[in-house]
Order: structure tokens, then C-alpha cells, then sequence
């Protein structure tokens, strides 16, 4: 497993469900600060946050998923995956995340090395969503040991350059999904069509 | 110095015209430094042109503290909780209430979209909510607060300068139509009373995002396209 541990109590308390506090601006806010900033202690070094972009690709997560909300409960918990994977794709789509200094307590050549800022914005996706579905489904979400592995990291950094809807099936595929490449953002083609993962 | 008035006055037009005597205090002063720039001068004349600005700006900031300190004492201006929206549609609460809960609330509204300088005024909220009052019989939340928000910004309740308000990027932005969003959308959204100003910041932040709908919206007077922005984003303040 990475480096950064999935923290649930690095997320900030809410009387509400969390699936319905990261709806919420000002959770979602307080969530990524406080978790970016627990990154940065970890990683040893400084992450500067555009708080105008992230509440920009909020308001772009939010309307991408409200344009896609299913209507049967069968699709609920695959659809909490999807909402995580849209995420990941937002915060790549206009990465709100600067690295400042190196991230000195990073192991050599890690992920969080060799991108911080892509690191900690799929581990805080991640986080949130495990922390949801143990709420919502009382079960553990088991990340695939691919997010151990630099060589999908290097392909989800250079394949999210060139089409930031990627980022979306890389955290489906971390969470053992075989995601759609094509299509990796509708919801609707997740599983009806698939095509192989980019190089 | 604390004092009590005979007759007690109506403390809305009181407070208007301290604010107001505060804000151009405030605003001359620093009119004054930023068109007087001692660094550029020679010296002496560097010298002294600073010693003359730094007794006015102290002149200034003492006037301006004791507007406020009389605002504060004599009339009372403690900012009260804000009365559920509900109570709006309603009529259940009072005019003054609604103004002196979106005066406070505008003030922090116009301090994150970077407009700190504008002016807020709480008799242009108390004009525009009996204005709207009519209008907000039987209408849903996201109709009032739409009719709320044209009164709002009809009534002029923020004047700024063009310059006043700017996004993080320095790009500049047309303050008004976004504070009164901001202060409506935080209005409708549920959140508890400890999540304050944490909601205001974030209801500004969103009314930015969606800075060009909701001008464009306002421009044509379009309370349906504001009230569907209200019904979409209050949720997730």
C-alpha cells in the first residue's frame, strides 16, 4: 500500500452523511485543505491550494454528476464510485494543487515523489469514498495494488495531460474496475463497452 | 464614552450615516496614499510628504474608529442571527431584521469576492425587502429569493468603485449581482449557526463560479433563470 494511508479521521466531523456533506461546499473545502495539508507533513513539504479553482471544479463535479444520477437503487454504490473517479477527474482537469519545495520524506521514485500533486488528489478522492462506503455500506473498499505501482502512475500522469476524462477510469481501475477507456465519464457505458487501457 | 439617548431614533438611517461617514474616511484615506506615493518624490520633500501622510492616515483611522465605536454603543449594531428563510416568505419577521441580517452578512460576502472596499448599505436592504414583500406570497423559496435578489440589486445595496472587486487572479468582476447571489443562495442553503462564515465564504465562492449566468440573469431581470440557479446550487453551500 502507498505511501499516504487512507485517513478517515483526517476528514473533518459532519452531523450529516458524508455522502451528502461532500455535496457541500464548505465540507468539501475544509476536507481537502485539512487533508492536503496532513500530506504535506507526511510527504515533507508544502502544498499552496487556488481555492478559486477548487470551488470551480466542484461546481463542474457537481453538474457532471447531477447530469448523470441514476434513478434505481441497484446502481447506488456503483455510482459512489463514479462520483469519485468524476472528482479525480475535475481536480486533474484544473489541478487547484502547486507543490512548493521537494517532498523530501517521499521514498525515491514513489508516486508521491514523482508527482505529488496527482498523488495526493487521488488519495484524498479515495479517502472520502472509502469513508462514504463504510458509512453508507458498512464495507471496506480494497484499493488495488496497482496504486503501488509507478508504471500506472507515469500513464495516468501522462494520459490525464492529454485527456484529463482518463483520471476517471484510473481511480475506477484502483478500484478494481475494468473501466470503460473509451467513455471512462458516462456513467451509463461503464460496463457495456470496454476497450484496452492506454499505453 | 458611553451614553444613552433620551428618545431612542430609529436606528437604521443612524447607522447608515455613520457607516457612511466611515466608509468615505476609510476611502479617502486611502484614495490619498495610493495618489500620493512618497517614494517617488526627492528628498526632502520625500520626508515630509510622508510625515503628512502618516498624520492623516492616523487622523483618518482615529475618525473612522470612532464612527464605528459610536455605531456600536449608541445604536446597537451587534449583528443578530439571520431569520430563516421560511420566516421571509412568511412575513414573520420583521423588515429591520432581514436588513440588519443581510448587512453582516454582505460584509463578508463582498470581502471574499475582493471587494472589501464597497460600500453596504442596510437602508437599501430594509427598502428593497418591503419592496419585495408583495411578490413573495406564495412563491416557492428559490422564486422569493430570485425576487429578493432584483430587489436587492435595484435598490443598490452594494456600491463599489469598477476597481473594488477582484477575482484571486487580480481579473476584475462586477461585485453587485455576485454579492447579492451569494447572499441569497447562502440564505436558502440548510447549515447550522457554527458554520457561519465558513457558508458565506462558500456561497461567494460559488456565486464567482458562476459569475457570468448570474450577471447575465440579473442584467435581464430573468427571475426564472435566477430562481433555477437558487433551486440547483443552494443545496451544496
Amino acid at each position: 500500500m502507498s505511501e499516504l494511508r487512507l485517513h478517515p479521521e483526517a476528514l473533518p466531523p459532519t452531523n450529516e452523511p458524508l455522502r451528502l456533506a461532500v455535496r457541500r461546499l464548505r465540507w468539501f473545502k475544509a476536507a481537502f485543505l485539512r487533508y492536503v495539508d496532513g500530506a504535506g507533513r507526511e510527504l515533507g513539504c508544502r502544498f499552496e491550494v487556488d481555492e478559486g479553482r477548487l470551488a470551480a471544479l466542484f461546481v463542474r463535479w457537481l453538474d457532471s454528476m447531477s447530469d448523470q444520477k441514476p434513478q434505481g437503487r441497484d446502481d447506488r454504490r456503483d455510482f459512489f464510485e463514479f462520483a469519485a473517479s468524476l472528482m479525480l477527474r475535475e481536480l486533474t482537469a484544473d489541478m487547484p494543487l502547486r507543490v512548493v519545495g521537494t517532498p523530501a520524506r517521499a521514498a525515491p521514485g514513489s508516486a508521491a515523489a514523482v508527482w505529488p500533486e496527482g498523488y495526493v488528489c487521488t488519495m484524498f478522492c479515495l479517502s472520502v469514498h472509502c469513508a462514504a462506503v463504510e458509512q453508507e455500506f458498512h464495507a471496506k473498499v480494497v484499493v488495488d495494488p496497482a496504486v503501488d505501482d509507478l508504471r500506472h502512475w507515469w500513464s495516468f500522469r501522462e494520459n490525464a495531460r492529454e485527456d484529463s476524462n482518463l483520471s476517471a477510469g484510473f481511480l475506477q481501475m484502483l478500484l478494481g474496475r475494468q473501466p470503460n477507456w473509451l467513455v471512462p465519464t458516462i456513467f451509463r457505458e461503464r460496463i457495456t463497452r470496454s476497450a484496452p487501457a492506454p499505453e | 464614552v458611553s451614553f444613552r439617548l433620551p428618545i431612542p431614533p430609529d436606528p437604521i438611517p443612524l447607522r447608515e450615516a455613520l457607516r457612511g461617514l466611515r466608509h468615505v474616511l476609510r476611502r479617502g484615506g486611502a484614495s490619498v496614499a495610493e495618489a500620493v506615493s512618497s517614494e517617488v518624490l526627492p528628498k526632502p520633500a520625500a520626508d515630509l510628504a510622508g510625515a503628512v501622510l502618516e498624520s492623516g492616515r492616523r487622523v483618518v483611522h482615529g475618525a473612522g474608529s470612532v464612527a464605528a465605536g459610536v455605531a456600536r454603543t449608541v445604536l446597537g449594531a451587534e449583528p443578530a442571527p439571520a431569520p430563516a428563510f421560511d420566516g421571509l416568505i412568511a412575513q414573520s419577521e420583521s423588515p429591520a431584521k432581514f436588513a440588519a441580517a443581510a448587512y453582516a452578512a454582505l460584509k463578508v460576502i463582498v470581502v471574499r469576492l475582493g471587494a472589501g472596499r464597497a460600500f453596504v448599505s442596510e437602508a437599501s436592504a430594509l427598502q428593497a425587502y418591503r419592496r419585495a414583500r408583495p411578490a413573495l406570497i406564495g412563491a416557492t423559496a428559490p422564486q422569493a429569493a430570485a425576487a429578493l435578489a432584483l430587489a436587492l440589486t435595484e435598490a443598490r445595496v452594494i456600491r463599489s468603485a469598477p476597481a473594488d472587486g477582484h477575482d484571486g487572479r487580480g481579473r476584475a468582476r462586477t461585485v453587485e449581482p455576485l454579492a447579492v447571489f451569494a447572499l441569497l443562495l447562502w440564505w436558502l442553503s440548510p447549515r447550522p449557526e457554527e458554520d457561519g462564515e465558513a457558508a458565506l465564504e462558500a456561497a461567494a465562492d460559488i456565486a464567482a463560479v458562476l459569475e457570468a449566468e448570474v450577471a447575465e440573469a440579473c442584467a435581464r431581470r430573468d427571475e426564472p433563470a435566477l430562481a433555477a440557479l437558487f433551486e440547483r446550487y443552494a443545496a451544496h453551500v
